[in-house]
C-alpha cells in the first residue's frame, strides 16, 4: 500500500515538475474535451481540436488551434448566452485567456494574472449576487433547496431528519403549480424544525466562504502569493462541488487556482491536483448513489 | 533601434497589457449587463453570466408560464404546457424564454398558440399524461373545471383527435415563491400579462 502511495505521490512530483503553463493548457484541454458543453455542433470541434492537442505534444501550445478553441466557445456563448450555466461562460473567457497567453512572450505570467483576476471577480460578484438577492440572511435559498431540490435531498434528510416521502411530495407540489399555475393558489409543503437553522448556517457558511475567497484573491492582486487565498478556494471547491454537482465549476476553479499558484509551493499545487480529482467524485452525487450511501 | 522596431515594441507591449486584461474585462461588462437586466426585468438571476446561480431560488424549475383563453366557440379555455413549450420552438428556445419571459416573447408566444391547432386533453388525463401523482382535488379549479387544450403537434395519447383553433389568449409568466414562515408554496407573477386576439 505504501509502495502504491509512493508511486503515486512521484506522478504527482513529475508533473509538477513540467513547467506551470504547460501543466495549465493540458489541464483546460481536458475540462474543454469532458465537461465545456453537451451541444453536439460544438462538441465535435471541441473533441477533435482538444484530443489531437493532447496526444500530440508539440501541439498543446499551438496558438492557432487555441485560437480556433477560444472562437469556438465564444461561438458557443454568444449561442446560447441567455441559457447557458455562469461557469460556461467562466471557461469561455479562461479559453480566451489561453489563447492570448499563447500568443504572448511570457505564457506562464499571462496565464497566472488572468487566472487570479477571474478568481477575484467570479467571487466577488458571486458574493454581491448572495447580498443583492435578498434571499440568503433570512435563510430562504437553502429553505427552498433543502425542502424542493433533489440535489439537495440528501443532505436535507440527514440534517434536518426529514423524511424522503415528505420531500418528494414537496417536490410534487411544486410540479403541479408549475405545470398548471394560476394565481392565488397557496399549497402548503412539507417541512421540519430544524429545516431553518440548518438553511441559516448553510447560508451563513457560503457568504462567509465566498466573501473570504473573494476578499482573499483580491489581496493577492496587490501582494501575490497568499497562502491562504489556495486553501480558502480549495476548501471552497471540495466542500461546494461535492454537494452541488456542477463538476465543470469546480474544475475551471481549480484549473484557475493551479494556474496562479507559485511554483515553489509544491504542497499547495498537490493539493489543487488532489482538488481536481475529488471534484470527480461529484458525478456520484448527480445519481442517487450519494443518497443512498447516506442512508 | 529603427522605427519599425520601436513600433513593433510599442504594439507588443500594448498586447501583453491586453493580454492580461481582456477576459477579466469582458466578465466585469457581462456581470454588471446581467445584474442590471435580473433587477430591472423578468431575467432569472441564475442566467446571463453574471454569477448569481444560487443566489435566489429562482432556476428553471421555479420558472412556469400559463395561458388563458377563449377557443373558437368563444368559451373560456386553458392551454397547457409541457417543459419545451410545445408552440414549435426548440428547448434552447423555450428554455430561454422561460428564464427570461420579457413582453415581447409573450406576444410572440401568444401568436404562435392563435396559429396553432388545439386538440381537447381531460383534466385526469392530463394529470396522468404530466405524471402528475397528486389528487385533482389540488388541481387549480380552472383546470379542473374548464375545458383544457393542448397544442395537437404534442400528439400525447390524453389528447382527443379533433383539433381545435382559438380566438384569444392571454398569457401570464410566474415565478414561484416559498414563504418560509407558513411553508407554503405559491405563484407570483413576473410582469403584466399580454393579450392577443378578440376578447
Amino acid at each position: 500500500m505504501s509502495g502504491l502511495i509512493d508511486r503515486a505521490y512521484g506522478l504527482w512530483e513529475t508533473a509538477l515538475a513540467e513547467p506551470r503553463d504547460l501543466l495549465v493548457l493540458r489541464f483546460t484541454l481536458l475540462l474543454l474535451l469532458l465537461d465545456a458543453t453537451h451541444a453536439a455542433s460544438f462538441v465535435v470541434p471541441l473533441r477533435i481540436l482538444c484530443g489531437s492537442m493532447l496526444v500530440f505534444g508539440r501541439l498543446t501550445r499551438n496558438r492557432w488551434l487555441w485560437t480556433a478553441l477560444a472562437g469556438t466557445l465564444g461561438a458557443h456563448t454568444l449561442q446560447g448566452y441567455w441559457t447557458i450555466d455562469n461557469h460556461q461562460f467562466l471557461i469561455a473567457y479562461w479559453t480566451l485567456a489561453c489563447a492570448l497567453a499563447c500568443w504572448s512572450r511570457d505564457a506562464d505570467r499571462v496565464l497566472c494574472a488572468n487566472a487570479r483576476l477571474l478568481t477575484a471577480l467570479v467571487f466577488v460578484f458571486a458574493t454581491a449576487w448572495k447580498l443583492l438577492g435578498g434571499a440568503y440572511l433570512d435563510g430562504s435559498f437553502f429553505t427552498h433547496e433543502l425542502l424542493l431540490d433533489p440535489r439537495f435531498a440528501a443532505l436535507a434528510h440527514l440534517t434536518t431528519g426529514i423524511e424522503q416521502g415528505a420531500l418528494d411530495y414537496n417536490r410534487e407540489m411544486a410540479r403541479m403549480l408549475t405545470t398548471f399555475p394560476e394565481g392565488g393558489i397557496i399549497v402548503k409543503i412539507a417541512s421540519a424544525g430544524a429545516v431553518t437553522t440548518v438553511a441559516r448556517a448553510l447560508s451563513y457558511a457560503t457568504i462567509l466562504i465566498e466573501g473570504s475567497v473573494a476578499v482573499a484573491f483580491l489581496a493577492a492582486l496587490r501582494k501575490p502569493g497568499s497562502e491562504v487565498a489556495d486553501w480558502l478556494l480549495i476548501a471552497f471547491i471540495v466542500t461546494t462541488y461535492t454537494l452541488t454537482p456542477v463538476i465543470g465549476f469546480g474544475v475551471v476553479l481549480t484549473i484557475l487556482g493551479f494556474a496562479q499558484c507559485p511554483v515553489d509551493r509544491t504542497q499547495t499545487r498537490c493539493g489543487y491536483l488532489w482538488t481536481f480529482v475529488l471534484v470527480q467524485f461529484a458525478l456520484l452525487s448527480q445519481t442517487d448513489t450519494l443518497a443512498q450511501l447516506l442512508s | 533601434m529603427s522605427t519599425w522596431c520601436l513600433v513593433q515594441k510599442h504594439f507588443s507591449d500594448i498586447f501583453e497589457i491586453c493580454a492580461c486584461r481582456l477576459a477579466p474585462v469582458m466578465l466585469v461588462g457581462v456581470a454588471l449587463t446581467q445584474i442590471y437586466l435580473a433587477k430591472t426585468t423578468s431575467l432569472s438571476p441564475w442566467k446571463g453570466g453574471g454569477f448569481g446561480m444560487f443566489a435566489v431560488a429562482d432556476d428553471i424549475s421555479a420558472r412556469a408560464w400559463s395561458a388563458e383563453c377563449l377557443d373558437e366557440n368563444r368559451e373560456p379555455c386553458r392551454i397547457i404546457f409541457t417543459r419545451s413549450g410545445g408552440l414549435g420552438f426548440g428547448r434552447t428556445v423555450s428554455f430561454r424564454y422561460r428564464m427570461w419571459p420579457d413582453p415581447a416573447f409573450r406576444a410572440l408566444l401568444s401568436e404562435r398558440a392563435l396559429a396553432q391547432r388545439m386538440s381537447l386533453v381531460s383534466a385526469v388525463e392530463a394529470g396522468a399524461s404530466f405524471r402528475l401523482r397528486s389528487s385533482l382535488e389540488s388541481m387549480p379549479a380552472p383546470y379542473r373545471d374548464l375545458k383544457l387544450y393542448a397544442p395537437s403537434r404534442l400528439r400525447d395519447p390524453a389528447m382527443g383527435q379533433t383539433t381545435y383553433g382559438l380566438s384569444a389568449v392571454r398569457m401570464h409568466a410566474w415565478r414561484l415563491v416559498l414563504d418560509i414562515d407558513r411553508s407554503t408554496l405559491s405563484l407570483e407573477p413576473l410582469g403584466e400579462p399580454v393579450e392577443r386576439g378578440a376578447w
